[in-house]
C-alpha cells in the first residue's frame, strides 16, 4: 500500500455508527480521569482540613482559654483554605483545552509540577504544626501525669522536641517527595518528553 | 459559562458530523479496548466541557482536532502500562466496530497498527497529514511553526513509508 492508496482509505475511515443516545449518556456521565480523582482528593483535604481547624481552634479558644494560639492556628486554617482554592484553580486550569497543543501540554506540565510542589510543601509544613499543637498539648497535661520520664518543663523539652519535630519534618518531606514521584512521576516525565518532542528536540 | 443544555443539539449535530476524528484519535492513541473506550468518553466529555470555549469563527474541525489531540497526548489519563497489552489486531471494541469491508478493515488494523509505533506528537501529525490538513491548520492544532512543521513532515512521512512497505512484507 503506498500513501495516496493509505490516504483514502484513511478518508473512507468513518468509525462506527454512533447513535445519539449514546452520546447524550456520554455527557451525563462523571468523567474517571485522575484529575477528576485529584480534585475529589483535594475537596476531601480541604474538608478535612477545615474540621481539623476548627476543632483545634475551638479547643484552644474555649477550652483552653488561649486566643493567641487559637489565632495562630486560624491564620493556618486560613492558610489551609489559600491552598486548597489554589490546588482546585490549578486543577480546574488543566481541564480547560483551549490552546494549541504545545501550548497546553506546557500549561499542563507547570500546572501538574505546581500542584505537586504545593502538595510537598503543604504536607511537610502542616507536621510541624500537628506536632506542635500534640506536643503542647502534651506538655500542658504531662505534670497532672503521676509518672512522665518526658521533661515537665518547657525550655528542658523544648530541645529534645524541637529536634524531634525537625527530624519527623524531614521524613515527611522526603516520603511526600518519594510518593508523589513514584505515582506521578512517570507521567511528568512522559509529558516532558513530549515537550521536548513538539520543540523539536527527539 | 458552563455549555447550555440548548446548545447540546448543537454540539451533537456538529459531533455526529465529525465522529470520524475521535475514531481515529482512539485508535491511534491507544492499542487497549478498555482504554480505548475511556479515551473515546473523554474527548466527548472534554468537548462537551470546552464546547463554550469554542469560537464559531474558527472551524469546528480545527477546534475538535485541538480538544481531541489535547486530551490523548496532553491530559494526564489513566496509565497505559497498568492495564494489559492488546496487540492492535485483537477484536475491536464496540465503540470501534469496524463498519468497513473486510480488506479495508485489514488494511486500517495495519495503518493503525503501524501507526501507534509512532511517537506521540507525531501520531497527531499524520493524522492530521491523512486526514489532507493544510499546514496552515497544523499550525493552528499543533501551535508549532509551519517551517518546522515542514521538516516534521517530510521525516515522518519517510517514515510511514518505510513502516507500511515493512508491514506489507510481514504479512
Amino acid at each position: 500500500m503506498n500513501i495516496d492508496e493509505l490516504k483514502a482509505a484513511w478518508q473512507r475511515e468513518e468509525g462506527p455508527p454512533v447513535t445519539e443516545d449514546k452520546w447524550r449518556k456520554m455527557l451525563q456521565q462523571h468523567p474517571d480521569n485522575p484529575i477528576a480523582k485529584l480534585k475529589k482528593r483535594t475537596r476531601f483535604e480541604w474538608i478535612f482540613g477545615c474540621l481539623l481547624q476548627a476543632a483545634i481552634v475551638g479547643l484552644f479558644l474555649f477550652i483552653e482559654k488561649m486566643p493567641a494560639v487559637a489565632l495562630v492556628y486560624v491564620l493556618m486554617g486560613g492558610y489551609s483554605f489559600f491552598y486548597s482554592k489554589q490546588q482546585m484553580r490549578l486543577l480546574l486550569q488543566m481541564e480547560k483545552l483551549k490552546g494549541a497543543v504545545k501550548e497546553t501540554l506546557g500549561q499542563q506540565l507547570l500546572s501538574l509540577e505546581q500542584f505537586f510542589r504545593r502538595n510537598i510543601w503543604y504536607s511537610t509544613l502542616l507536621t510541624p504544626a500537628l506536632l506542635v499543637f500534640l506536643g503542647w498539648m502534651y506538655y500542658r497535661k504531662s505534670g497532672q501525669m503521676p509518672v512522665s520520664d518526658f521533661p515537665d518543663t518547657f525550655p528542658e523539652a523544648l530541645l529534645p522536641y524541637g529536634g524531634m519535630i525537625l527530624l519527623i519534618t524531614a521524613i515527611f518531606h522526603v516520603t511526600a517527595r518519594i510518593s508523589i514521584r513514584v505515582k506521578y512521576g512517570k507521567h511528568l516525565r512522559e509529558l516532558r518528553r513530549k515537550a521536548a518532542e513538539l520543540e523539536g528536540d527527539t | 459559562m458552563p455549555p447550555q443544555p440548548t446548545d447540546q443539539e448543537t454540539f451533537l449535530q456538529l459531533i455526529g458530523s465529525n465522529k470520524a476524528l475521535i475514531h481515529k484519535v482512539c485508535n491511534l492513541y491507544e492499542a487497549n479496548p478498555a482504554l480505548r473506550a475511556d479515551l473515546y468518553q473523554e474527548i466527548v466529555l472534554n468537548l462537551w466541557k470546552n464546547f463554550d470555549k469554542y469560537e464559531e469563527l474558527a472551524a469546528f474541525s480545527t477546534w475538535m482536532y485541538r480538544v481531541a489531540i489535547n486530551t490523548a497526548i496532553s491530559v494526564y489519563r489513566k496509565q497505559t502500562l497498568r492495564q494489559p497489552k492488546v496487540s492492535a489486531s485483537a477484536t475491536i471494541p464496540e465503540i470501534a466496530d469496524n463498519v468497513l469491508p473486510g480488506e479495508q478493515q485489514r488494511q486500517m488494523e495495519q495503518v493503525y497498527r503501524a501507526l501507534r509505533e509512532f511517537p506521540e506528537v507525531e501520531r497527531a501529525l499524520v493524522l492530521m497529514y491523512l486526514d489532507d490538513c493544510s499546514y496552515k491548520k497544523m499550525e493552528q492544532v499543533m501551535g508549532i511553526k509551519e517551517a518546522t512543521l515542514r521538516v516534521k513532515m517530510n521525516r515522518i512521512k519517510e517514515k510511514l513509508r518505510q513502516r507500511l512497505n515493512q508491514e506489507v512484507y510481514e504479512h
